[in-house]
């Protein structure tokens, strides 16, 4: 079975993007889109999804919030948050739903570390 | 363990000299921050060894010390207590080189010595100790800043980060230190995507800019500040290294200076060959790389050998005090200026220069308590001996208020003791007069005093300098005091030299002087009462003629002269020459032997034909 | 790639990645004696570093890389056999 990341983002044009990076960096990897926190919801309940890449910036609920829920639901998926300025509010929310950080505008070089990092440990038991 | 022998027993001396000021001045400062400093790297150090007992007395010893510099003053009992337990360390240095580890009683003594710390008050922890109970470790000691402890969860690559990389981005790192976090398994079973590690750094920048670097991981990193142990110290990161080594480096500099100055000839060569056009070119950029390396190479590893001349000076308050208290002065020696730097062989060769200087000053210079008092000075003498750095000089003095030097007196002795005849000594002004100390067979002592010894007078201190590569010279003022003045150069520079011919020699010219060169059409050329003079640009300017200074045949009358102008003690002088041959770096080495106090010669250097060229110092072959 | 094998040198060129250190780790496993030359290595990740720090394979080559050139590697270097003279 594949991997399936869901891109969370109120700007299609972000989520194009974010999913050229995901692409380039895993090629093998599914992408699903959301466009808020009630619709990535739903995606989840949906089908599988094993990692997710939520924007900070959304109206409604904020990306955080939803990083908190998925956390609480799904105690080992990779999530991250993808943010353009990492307030210091932001950092501990974060660290305490373990969430990490993606630097707005996505890039390669700025996703990699989580990517391969979910890649991890998506293929294998962690410590 | 060698090494922490060698360091042990300097630490250990540092402090005995230390405690030994604290016994004369309670309160002084320096000595309490060398002897804290001194202990605290001894007890550093006992961690890497099994050497409880003398960890725990250095930890006590420590503690006296901190208590005294927080402000309790300090009895001779403590000082006392404190110089047995340095000695019992330096004793058990001794039987750690011979047996590998602490005597038995090791611990006794230990418990002992502890005891004679007893009733102290422990001052509190400084409040830059370390949170959280993490010590910076030893290697860290010397330096400034921000010391990091990073410790990343084990599943720190599965989150995505990369510890390196987060270190990485702190600014200004001037240390790093990676360790396991816990003991590596069978490494057939090992892990890679577990991490294991404990990054430990240093940052020369505050706290604040090294926090917002890793504030993404703030949870799972400490931070302690590095104070600097002495205000102002910058954090120098030191090697020990065997001096042989240096100077066989230094050597190897000296020679890659010679063997590259062919090259240039070589391209020119090439230059010339038919066809040779484009290699010859390519010779010459090659060639000028090359020449910049050399220069740096030359350069750092002149840098490599300068050390303070702190070490040096602080072996001379005692010796003073011992002179003094011989001959019966009451003196107090001065210093200033140890950190300035110059090349180990500098310091090595000024010893015993130095020394002799500083008898005479005790001996002859400073009068006796009851001769000062009826002068009206104090009855105890001051002898400062200073560094300042000037330019690419070193400028060291050893200065007295004591009775000075009267010219009259010189030439009187002068003339007694055969050196000169009377009229040439009357007509010396009184400069020459004193500098007349400095030849061979002088001495003004009625008595030769056992202290300073017989025949050996101020011609060997000048050799010295001179063999140093720089010169000595005294100034006096009868009844007020004397300066002697040792004008050093701080390394074996690379000197940019010019070389000229005069007559069938050759000679180097030091090109620093040099402001240009010229041709002069007789048309420009005055006489003038002193000799000849011509304009540069309706500037009048001396001219000389370097043949005559060096003593080769006046040259043929010629179309125009080509001169040399150069700036000597502040003046333009022009020194016509024969022709101007070439430009080069070289390596002076000045003058030993019988050429050692020659004037005019600054040194010689070897030419890529093997010749030696004579290096001169214009400056001083003016009349 | 990152990780290549000559003989008994493992050469780690441009970036090393987190998934470079199962790489490493399977060659240092099967030749414990191999060097692992750094020469044109331009990063690496912790999980590398980490490998090379457990092996304790000889290093040889100096990066263009300050950090890594002055920083790392002599930390690396420091507790085990020291790098090759490069005068």
């Amino acid at each position: 079975m594949g991997t399936t990341v869901l891109i969370v983002d109120d700007s299609k044009l972000a989520r194009i993007v974010v999913g050229k990076v995901v692409a380039a960096l895993q090629p093998d990897w599914q992408r699903v889109e959301a466009g808020n926190a009630d619709e990535a919801v739903a995606v989840i309940a949906a089908q599988p999804v094993d990692v997710v890449i939520i924007d900070y910036n959304m109206p409604g609920r904020d990306g955080l919030d939803l990083a908190e829920e998925l956390r609480e639901r799904f105690p080992d998926m990779p999530i991250a948050v993808a943010t353009a300025n990492i307030q210091d509010e932001i950092v501990a929310r974060a660290r305490a739903a373990n969430a990490a950080f993606i630097a707005k505008p996505v890039t390669e070089d700025g996703a990699r570390g989580f990517i391969s990092g979910a890649a991890l440990r998506l293929r294998s038991p962690q410590p | 363990m060698t090494q922490f022998l060698a360091e042990g027993r300097e630490l250990v001396a540092g402090a005995a000299r230390d405690l030994a000021v604290l016994s004369r001045r309670p309160s002084d400062e320096a000595a309490l921050d060398g002897c804290f400093r001194a202990i605290h790297t001894l007890k550093g150090s006992t961690g890497l060894f099994d050497l409880a007992p003398m960890g725990l007395m250095l930890h006590a010893a420590e503690d006296l010390l901190a208590a005294i510099r927080a402000g309790r003053p300090g009895s001779p009992a403590d000082f006392a207590a404190l110089l047995e337990a340095v000695d019992q360390v330096d004793g058990w240095l001794d039987v750690l080189e011979r047996d590998g580890s602490l005597p038995a009683d090791a611990a006794q003594a230990a418990r002992d010595a502890v005891a004679r710390f007893g009733g102290v008050a422990i001052a509190p922890p400084s409040p830059a100790a370390e949170p959280g109970g993490w010590r910076t470790p030893p290697e860290f000691a010397a330096l400034v800043g921000t010391a990091i402890r990073y410790v990343p969860r084990a599943d720190a690559y599965f989150s995505g980060d990369d510890p390196i990389a987060i270190v990485a981005a702190v600014p200004a790192l001037t240390a790093l230190r990676i360790l396991p976090r816990e003991a590596w398994g069978p490494l057939e079973s090992y892990d890679p995507f577990a991490c294991n590690l404990v990054i430990e750094a240093v940052s020369a920048a505050a706290r604040p800019a090294v926090q917002a670097a890793l504030r993404l991981v703030a949870d799972q990193v400490e931070f302690a500040d590095l104070v600097p142990a002495e205000p102002g110290a910058a954090a120098r990161r030191t090697l020990r290294v065997d001096a042989a080594r240096v100077d066989r480096l230094a050597g190897l500099a000296d020679d890659l200076v010679v063997a590259k100055s062919a090259l240039a000839e070589l391209a020119a060569e090439a230059e010339k060959l038919v066809g040779g056009h484009i290699l010859g070119q390519s010779l010459r950029a090659r060639q000028a790389q090359i020449d910049r390396l050399v220069g740096d190479l030359h350069a750092t590893v002149g840098q490599v050998r300068l050390v303070p001349l702190a070490p040096l000076f602080g072996r001379f308050p005692r010796l003073a005090r011992d002179i003094a208290r011989a001959l019966g002065k009451s003196v107090a020696l001065e210093i200033e200026g140890g950190e300035v730097e110059v090349d180990k062989s500098v310091v090595d060769g000024l010893f015993d220069p130095l020394l002799h200087v500083l008898r005479n000053a005790v001996d002859h210079g400073v009068e006796a308590p009851a001769a000062r008092l009826a002068a009206g000075k104090p009855e105890e003498g001051v002898i400062r001996l200073t560094a300042r750095p000037d330019a690419d000089r070193v400028i060291i003095e050893v200065t007295d208020d004591g009775a000075g030097i009267d010219p009259a007196r010189i030439r009187v002795l002068a003339v007694e003791r055969g050196l000169l005849p009377r009229d040439v000594a009357n007509a010396l002004e009184d400069a020459a007069a004193v500098d007349l100390i400095f030849t061979p067979g002088f001495s003004t002592a009625a008595a030769v005093s056992e202290v300073s010894g017989r025949g050996v007078g101020m011609d060997v201190v000048r050799a010295a300098a001179a063999a140093l590569g720089g010169r000595v010279e005294v100034d006096a003022a009868p009844g007020r005091g004397t300066a002697v003045r040792f004008v050093l150069p701080v390394t074996t520079l690379l000197t940019k030299v010019m070389i000229v011919a005069c007559g069938p020699d050759r000679y180097g010219l030091a090109l620093d002087s040099v402001v240009e060169t010229t041709r002069v059409t007789p048309d420009r050329i005055r006489q003038v009462r002193a000799g000849r003079a011509f304009l540069l640009r309706d500037q009048p300017v001396p001219l000389v003629a370097l043949g005559a200074l060096v003593g080769a045949d006046a040259p043929p009358a010629r179309a125009a002269e080509r001169v040399v102008v150069a700036r000597v003690g502040g003046e333009l002088v022009g020194f016509a020459v024969d022709a101007i041959l070439d430009r080069m770096d070289a390596v002076v080495r000045p003058m030993t032997g019988l050429l050692a106090g020659a004037p005019g010669l600054m040194g010689t250097t070897l030419l890529a034909d093997g010749a030696v060229l004579m290096i001169l110092d214009p400056g001083e072959l003016l009349p | 790639m990152s990780v290549m094998q000559e003989g008994s040198v493992i050469r780690l060129e441009g970036p090393c990645r987190v998934e470079d250190a199962e790489t490493v780790v399977a060659l240092l496993q099967r030749m414990p004696g191999s060097t692992v030359d750094l020469t044109r290595c331009r990063g690496l990740h912790a999980a590398v570093v980490q490998a090379i720090l457990a092996f304790a394979p000889p290093l040889t080559g100096s990066p263009a890389e300050p950090f890594l050139r002055d920083l790392l590697i002599p930390s690396l270097a420091g507790e085990r056999q020291p790098l090759p003279p490069k005068i």
